[in-house]
């Protein structure tokens, strides 16, 4: 209480959330459409560990935000005092800096280091405890000394050899592939990236995360590989001889095992480039031919400056690749068709007309965000969040509402699940309270439809725990916040209804009904299988697996 | 058998980071001293396990703000 007191009258604006969760996610859609931390104050206690899932989303994720949590007076601490709790050692692995401040003279300097390391290299999110005996002392004129190794996130001068190794390898390439991930939007490297594809006429595919960091209209980009990704980004990965990784951490999602790229690392049939600013990745899953260090974006300049190519003979390979993605679009629009109620992959093609090219898009978790990674295009670099590594369902709300603040003059529109929304609804308040124009469109399938899809596909149909009632009225909900709540009986009046409203800066909740029986979410690489054994929709009969000839 | 010699702040805090991440690490830790000066802990670790685990392990450290200096060397017992 005695921080916020301080802050009456203040010039600092605050926003008050219905939950410390949602302040997290909203403080996390404010840093990526910003690039600047948020700061998040809470209570101790209940307050202090209401933050722990926002935390792990930021630390996964790789956005930079501070949590300021209230702290039990220190002469107290371990005495269990009302609301204590050790929140130090509840994030300890979960941060990338914390700091407990025992001294008047630290909180000050505590607060610049937590700021500037949030930011600092890799992003991620840090928090300072303040107890109340140090938030009711005067501020000092002396500020005590925070002793942290900062140089460490500064990024390394680049290994020329290395580069110089990794720009031979790339232009002895047949099936060269860049994978991009979301360090390369941080690191604002999207031009090089462009620039280098061209170059070498290669596809780029992308990490979920790494989505949000190429426009979609670039003919070379192939979308995001993994458990859901697209076919042919799956195949393009797979199939390739030498693959450029940048700003990205070699997640089980993206790759479904390792076994494959690694023996093939090894063999020496795939060479294998990973760019990134952490020199813990470099290794840490598939261990690379050349790892390098450093800035994407500087990496990727260098790069750019020494590669000269004459040509590269893969037009058949990348016809194949788009040829993969002709025949998904058009098995997935013969879905849609014979689909009675609204159909996800439509839902977002027509959602996708209805939206202007800037409107910044944000997900909750679920089927919906699945269907979101395969078929939502982004045109501007950034306009596409989404909890990725963590998966934290009720992502949605709050890191909308987050994106708006950041930036009230772009539309912003969050694709939310049944499910999803339901985790983190109560939030809906701030879109009156502080004039958060959003536009919600629920995908309500009336159950935790991803994790059903794999209770039919590997639990023999023995669905539990995963349906839902017809509880609650959506429209109701979206009454009782003061938004206007509609319910579109065919795809026209979804896409005039959203777009109306995204143009018009008007907030507007969407329950679009969808069978949950014909909502399955494929491609689908299964748990622990490879990228070619991606299971496709049907009428796609094609094998992911390149022949030359 | 590898030796991890780290450099940290006066505070438990900090090693308490440490041990956190150590935890997680695929390596054996068959020896540990935390030495106090008056503004530094020097901590030493003697670790077995596979090479590409302990450097998992020392670039993990190596990523805490905390950790001031880290050096990992080769040991013989």
């Amino acid at each position: 209480m005695a921080l916020y007191d301080a802050l009456y009258g203040q010039e600092i604006e605050y926003v008050l959330f219905r939950h410390e969760q949602g302040a997290m996610h909203a403080a996390e859609g404010y840093a990526r459409v910003s690039g600047r931390p948020a700061v998040v104050a809470v209570t101790s206690g209940p307050g202090a560990t209401n933050v722990v899932t926002g935390l792990t989303d930021a630390y996964m994720d790789s956005v930079p935000l501070v949590a300021i949590t209230g702290q039990v007076p220190t002469g107290i601490f371990g005495r269990d005092g009302f609301q204590e709790t050790d929140i130090l050692g509840v994030v300890t692995p979960i941060t990338k800096f914390v700091y407990q401040v025992k001294k008047p003279s630290e909180a000050t300097p505590a607060f610049k280091t937590a700021y500037e390391i949030s930011i600092m290299g890799r992003p991620g999110p840090t928090l300072i405890d303040l107890p109340r005996d140090i938030q009711l002392a005067g501020a000092t004129d002396n500020e005590e000394r925070i002793v942290v190794n900062r140089e460490k996130f500064l990024p390394p001068p680049l290994d020329e050899a290395k580069i110089r190794l990794a720009a031979k390898y790339l232009m002895e390439a047949r099936r060269p592939v860049i994978l991009v991930g979301g360090g390369l939007l941080w690191s604002g490297a999207t031009a090089e990236v462009l620039e280098l594809s061209k170059m070498l006429n290669a596809p780029i595919v992308s990490t979920l995360p790494g989505k949000a960091a190429v426009p979609h209209d670039y003919p070379l980009y192939m979308g995001p590989a993994g458990m859901h990704g697209r076919a042919e980004a799956d195949a393009a990965l797979a199939n390739a001889d030498v693959i450029l990784a940048v700003g990205t951490r070699f997640s089980d999602r993206t790759w479904g095992r390792f076994k494959e790229l690694n023996e093939s690392v090894k063999s020496g049939r795939v060479r294998l480039i990973h760019i990134d600013i952490d020199k813990s990745e470099i290794g840490k899953n598939v261990k690379p031919t050349v790892g390098i260090v450093g800035d994407a974006k500087e990496a990727l300049r260098k790069l750019i400056d020494i590669i000269h190519v004459e040509s590269i003979s893969n037009t058949k390979y990348i016809s194949w690749l788009l040829n993969i993605r002709k025949m998904y679009e058009d098995a997935m629009s013969r879905i849609a068709e014979s689909t009675k109620t609204f159909h996800p992959w439509k839902v977002l093609k027509v959602l996708r007309n209805a939206a202007p090219r800037n409107t910044v898009t944000v997900t909750g978790v679920g089927s919906h965000q699945m269907w979101a990674e395969i078929a939502w295009d982004v045109y501007e670099p950034g306009t596409f969040i989404t909890s990725a590594g963590l998966g934290t369902m009720g992502f949605g709300i709050p890191a909308a509402l987050g994106a708006k603040l950041a930036d009230p003059a772009r539309p912003v529109l969050c694709i939310d699940g049944d499910g999803s929304f339901q985790m983190t609804m109560n939030n809906l308040a701030l879109v009156r309270d502080y004039n958060l124009p959003i536009v919600v469109a629920i995908f309500d399938n009336r159950a935790l439809q991803l994790v059903k899809q794999w209770q039919i596909y590997l639990y023999q149909r023995r669905i539990i725990a995963t349906e839902f009632s017809h509880r609650p009225d959506f429209l109701k909900i979206a009454e009782a916040y003061e938004i206007d709540g509609v319910k579109p009986e065919s795809y026209a009046e979804l896409e005039r209804l959203v777009g109306r409203a995204l143009r018009n800066n008007e907030p507007l909740i969407v329950d679009l009904t969808i069978d949950s029986e014909s909502d399955i979410v494929l491609p689908w690489v299964k748990p622990g299988d490879w990228l070619t054994s991606a299971i496709l929709p049907e009428g796609m009969n094609v094998k992911l697996e390149y022949e030359e000839d | 058998m590898k030796r991890i010699n780290i450099l940290t702040p006066k505070s438990l805090d900090a090693v308490g980071r440490i041990i956190a991440i150590t935890r997680r690490a695929k390596v054996s830790v068959v020896n540990m001293q935390i030495a106090a000066d008056t503004t530094i802990y020097r901590i030493h670790m003697d670790v077995n396990g596979d090479p590409d685990e302990v450097n998992w392990l020392v670039a993990k450290l190596d990523k805490l703000p905390e950790v001031l200096t880290i050096e990992e060397i080769h040991i013989n017992r």
